[in-house]
């Protein structure tokens, strides 16, 4: 049988750097490969390749594409009239993958009125029936609206259904969920993969996730750097890997250590009574605002040295209370408490005392280092206050804290000259070096790569051990909580819906909101 | 739509404010420097008492913006015209100009900013940017200038002054018009090409349009219809601002032309120090600028709906 | 760093522009406003490299003293909104509040009157004069520096750095001076590149219609305002004047383009 799509020997080249590297492989019909890889292992170039739209700069110069036996030559005329009724892709980022400017309606519709011979009420039943497929609500009124007036898991369903309307032979997914949140990640991929089963599509999923492989896909086929490391079908593949690089890969993935013994007994560090974050709504001039209660009466608290998770979806308010709790941002009501002593409307020299003590990493290691000033700049810049500590000692223990993270020698250097895991170590030091007794961890790990991660939440533990740190870590990523953690918090719609030990909230939990996002965290097969 | 009129009040009493206490600034007394050479003490202390010069300053204020909004807005000291109708009518001359300089370059500048961007680094994109770069730094009345010389006096293809309005004789006013528009529309083109081009790149970059590719789009629609709305935003934003710079500065071109616009009107007023005259055309166009803005921000959800109106 | 066409030729023109000036601070052929009635209109020839204007005046000589007096009345007019211009932007984007609302209202009310139409009103009452014309287009475009200044700090106090500097426990004035104010010389220097230009021609204009810097001085547009009567006899005085300026201002548009390019990927990611 021929094989839908088959590639041979392919190389892409950006200018003199190759990109791809004589790179094959074959998808039979229906069937479904993952392309599997970090960033920079030219997966998504590949997608781009085939059906023909890399992005300017890159260029095809080496091997063949063939579709359905057919060549595929850049720019060929074949290759243009195949888009749409003989391959379909869906993007990565739902923000930018609707055109703003059209209804959804108009956008789906036209597909339809380029490929087929619908009339205009027959090409809008089909657009309303593929809507109700991907689960909107209410599509045929929905046809009329724009697609900023949808959330991010929304679009993404509404580009499938507006690419899967052409009932195309093969669908290219380049990272279709990597921008949403865990329990809305689950629904797209299953509807996907659902549809492509129901039309016969063949799948090419690329992904950096290797949970995903392991569900979704027959094939998987590893790529780094380029080049293929290794392939086969995906349940061996990541079961028994024969590559040192897959081996990593597979290694990567969250595994649960011992628990801890709990830290209760001792008196709390921080600790948070009823507590209210509200921001008033954007409502019209006359008009009283509504309010949005971000954090809803949340009470909580955290012992010395413990590692408590905080985890829920978009909007559950996690990342909020992480600020509110070091007063970054202004809480509505109730109590903040540290040591005992009550912080919540605290400023001038005693608010310093605080922050001396707290302190917070970030999520994008691309935004949280100010990219004018030097590595060991910005590790000795906390070290000012509380002031007195004169210039060459501040040096000595910036440089000193730096070693600590595995980046000796790197303090002269900017951040644009570091790769995402080392800045998020740049941030790390930058945390630690005034041994804080409390830190927040916001999403600290989620922008960087598995094995990048995995080391990253290593330095982290590590450092957690030796310096005896409080630590609140955010997250909507359970796999990461698995690692790390000695408490879990969940929180849903500003509001604590669980918390307890690691094992008896993972093994045991008690409210369906957990065991969702338990579902939804693809875990390794077999674990 | 009747929040942001409502927003926009305050400013425009805020430039209405501005307007009056800057003629104040004036050393002298209103009334003498309003008479002028027929100042005498008794025909001084006249004017002040119907000027109600002699109230407390905000109660003039109060008065003048009473009088404005009413349309009336005095009497020029060297015409004794109605400031109010002289106004409008030699406005109609400058908005003549300005609407059709500025319709011209759009029509021109955004298809070939957006071919630019579309065969962006290719050598066609260069020689239209340089093409561009060069028109706008090009002074206006200077091309005017040669323009008139190169075309007047050496080609005698249009007269070199004068001016009839389009009521009273239509092909006769396209002739006086074709030069200032023509300058205008070359200069404000290159500003035009540059902004057209540079929002275009942007947008071809985005998944959407990689998106309709993907569906099989034909290229001339991905741009027509799946470019042009979003690139054209930024663009509506700057021809507003064209339109106020040029409003502000027309008054060299309707020199070099010798039009009766409302630019000249206020370089006259200034150098007969007609104060009535002065404050009512910075009033006037001020309002105008507010009110071309409005429209702008009010088009603006017409080609990006994430942005509302109100 | 690529030399790109845009900075070299950029460079160049300016390069050149500046270089007439500084000439003409010690030495023109000829005294730029010393009358000669018996050589009027004379055209372009040894003695007179670009001829002589109405009144008997070289016209290279006044060329060389315009580049002067417009490119100081340029300076000053940059400095001064720029100064302005940064005060009230970097105040109101960061105090944010009343500060912000009260500026904002400010400028608002002057960003009302579009291009030069503040100047003109300001002009009507203080004169035409030298420094006059500074104060006049000073006043005129530190409102726009205030906007982009405004908006630069917005954008940038969103920025996580910003948040880390606050949650180390750095003041706030700590944290605009190091962290913030840093980040918009990229904006502000391209902005200046523009300011500098829009100047020239403000300038040039207002010199024109008889408001700007006043005769016997020699400013490129009071040179193209007299040379008006005398079009069909002697073209060259009414081209002259004009390419400088063009030159000019074709010099600081590239340049601007160029530092665009260069400043932008730079910052951040």
């Amino acid at each position: 049988m021929t094989p839908v799509l088959e590639v041979h020997r392919l190389s892409i080249a950006a200018g003199a750097r190759r990109v791809v590297q004589d790179l094959s492989f074959r998808i039979a019909p229906g069937e479904a490969l993952a392309l599997v890889g970090e960033s920079g292992s030219g997966k998504s170039a590949t997608a781009r390749a085939v059906i023909g739209l890399l992005p300017p700069g890159l260029a095809r110069d080496g091997g063949a594409i063939r579709f359905e036996g057919a060549a595929l030559a850049p720019g060929s005329a074949v290759l243009r009239r195949l888009r749409g009724p003989g391959i379909g892709m869906v993007f990565q980022e739902p923000m930018t993958s609707l055109n703003p400017a059209h209804r959804i309606g108009a956008q789906m519709e036209e597909g339809l009125a380029l490929h087929t011979s619908l009339s205009r009420s027959g090409r809008r039943d089909a657009c309303i029936a593929m809507l109700e497929r991907v689960g909107i609500a209410d599509p045929a009124s929905r046809l009329n609206a724009f697609p900023h007036e949808f959330s991010g898991g929304m679009r993404q369903r509404i580009m499938l259904a507006s690419v899967m309307l052409l009932r195309p032979r093969l669908l290219i997914a380049d990272e279709p969920t990597t921008a949403l949140d865990t329990l809305t990640q689950a629904e797209v991929m299953d509807l996907i993969s659902g549809l492509a089963r129901e039309h016969g599509t063949a799948l090419l999923l690329i992904t950096h996730d290797l949970g995903l492989v392991a569900r979704y896909a027959d094939q998987a086929l590893v790529m780094q750097e380029g080049r293929m490391v290794e392939a086969g079908p995906a349940a061996p593949l990541l079961d028994t890997p024969r590559e040192a690089y897959t081996r990593a890969l597979v290694d990567a993935l969250p595994r649960r250590g011992p628990a801890r013994p709990a830290a209760a007994a001792s008196a709390p560090l921080i600790e948070v009574r009823s507590l209210s974050v509200t921001y008033p709504k954007r409502g019209a001039l006359f008009r009283r605002a509504e309010i949005f209660r971000a954090v809803d009466d949340v009470s909580l608290t955290i012992h010395p040295g413990e590692v408590v998770a905080l985890v829920g979806g978009s909007g559950s308010g996690k990342t909020t209370l992480g600020r509110a709790m070091l007063r970054l941002v202004p809480s509505s009501a109730g109590q903040l408490l540290f040591r005992g002593q009550e912080v919540t409307h605290r400023s001038g020299p005693a608010l310093l005392d605080f922050r001396l003590a707290c302190q917070i990493i970030f999520q994008d290691p691309y935004s949280s280092l100010d990219p004018r000033m030097r590595v060991r700049d910005i590790v000795a810049e906390p070290l000012r206050l509380p002031a007195g500590l004169p210039m060459d000692e501040r040096y000595r223990r910036a440089e000193a804290m730096l070693e600590e993270v595995g980046l000796g020698g790197l303090g002269a250097r900017f951040p644009h000259a570091l790769s995402g895991g080392q800045r998020q170590r740049v941030a790390i030091a930058r945390a630690l070096v005034r041994n804080p007794a409390f830190v927040v961890a916001d999403e600290a790990v989620s922008a960087l790569d598995a094995t990048v991660r995995k080391q990253v939440l290593a330095l982290l533990r590590e450092q957690q051990r030796r310096r005896g740190f409080a630590c609140l870590f955010v997250t909507h990523d359970l796999g990461v909580v698995e690692e790390i953690a000695d408490r879990i918090v969940v929180m849903q719609h500003g509001c604590i819906v669980e918390s307890g030990p690691r094992d008896a909230v993972l093994d045991a939990p008690a409210h369906d909101y957990t065991r969702a996002l338990l579902a939804a965290a693809l875990r390794r097969p077999g674990v | 739509m009747l929040k942001r009129l409502l927003v926009a009040l305050p400013t425009l009493l805020l430039v209405a404010a501005s307007v009056f206490f800057l003629m104040r600034l004036i050393p002298g007394d209103p009334a003498t420097i309003i008479l002028g050479d027929a100042a005498t003490p008794d025909s001084v202390a006249d004017l002040r008492l119907a000027y109600g010069l002699d109230r407390p300053v905000l109660v003039q204020f109060a008065l003048w913006i009473e009088r404005a909004v009413g349309g009336d807005l005095g009497r020029s000291i060297t015409s004794g015209e109605a400031v109010g109708p002289l106004i409008l009518q030699r406005f109609q001359v400058t908005a003549a100009i300005v609407c059709a300089s500025v319709g011209l370059a759009v029509l021109i500048a955004v298809p070939l900013g957006m071919l630019a961007a579309w065969r962006q680094n290719s050598w066609g994109d260069v020689a239209i940017v340089a093409a561009a770069t060069f028109l706008l730094s090009i002074p206006s009345f200077w091309l005017g200038l040669i323009f008139l010389l190169v075309f007047g006096l050496w080609l005698g293809w249009v007269p070199v002054v004068g001016y009839v309005t389009f009521a009273e004789d239509f092909r006769g006013a396209l002739h006086y018009i074709a030069l200032p528009v023509a300058t205008l529309a070359l200069i404000e083109t290159g500003v035009l090409i540059r902004m057209a081009r540079a929002s275009t790149v942007e947008v071809l970059r985005l998944d959407y349009i990689a998106h309709a590719r993907a569906k099989g789009v034909p290229e001339w629609r991905v741009l027509a219809r799946h470019a042009f709305p979003n690139a054209f935003a930024p663009t509506l934003t700057l021809i507003g601002l064209i339109m106020g710079s040029l409003l502000g500065g027309i008054a060299v071109i309707e020199t070099v032309f010798t039009l009766p616009g409302l630019g000249r009107l206020l370089v006259e007023a200034i150098f007969a120090r007609d104060y009535p005259v002065i404050q009512g055309v910075m009033l006037f166009i001020a309002v105008i600028y507010v009110m071309v803005n409005l429209v702008v921000d009010l088009l603006y959800p017409v080609f990006d709906p994430r942005v509302t109106a109100g | 760093m690529r030399l790109r066409p845009n900075l070299l030729i950029g460079g160049t023109l300016l390069g050149f522009v500046f270089a007439v000036a500084a000439t003409a601070l010690v030495w023109t052929p000829y005294d730029p406003v010393r009358i000669n009635l018996r050589r009027r209109l004379v055209p372009p020839s040894a003695d007179y490299w670009l001829g002589t204007d109405e009144f008997g005046r070289d016209v290279a000589s006044r060329l060389m003293e315009g580049a002067v007096t417009s490119l100081t009345v340029a300076a000053a007019t940059v400095v001064m909104a720029l100064v302005l211009g940064m005060a009230i932007g970097l105040a109101g984007g960061f105090l944010r509040g009343w500060t912000d609302r009260i500026l904002g209202a400010v400028n608002d009310t002057l960003l009302a009157f579009p291009g030069i139409l503040l100047a003109l009103g300001l002009l009507a009452v203080l004169g035409p004069s030298r420094w006059g014309i500074v104060l006049a287009l000073g006043l005129a475009y530190a409102p726009s520096v205030a906007r982009v200044v405004r908006g630069s700090v917005l954008s940038i106090r969103e920025r996580e750095f910003v948040e880390a500097s606050r949650a180390l426990g750095n003041s706030e004035g700590y944290t605009l001076l190091r962290h913030v104010l840093p980040h918009t010389a990229a904006p502000v220097t391209v902005l200046a590149t523009s300011l500098f230009g829009w100047v020239i021609l403000a300038e040039s204009a207002l010199s024109f219609l008889g408001l700007g810097v006043p005769p016997p001085a020699a400013t490129w547009g009071n040179m193209l305002a007299s040379a008006r009567p005398f079009m069909g006899d002697a073209p060259l005085l009414s081209i002259a004047p004009g390419v400088m300026i063009a030159t000019c201002l074709l010099g600081v548009n590239l340049l601007g383009d160029a530092l665009r390019d260069l400043l932008d990927p730079r910052d951040g990611a």
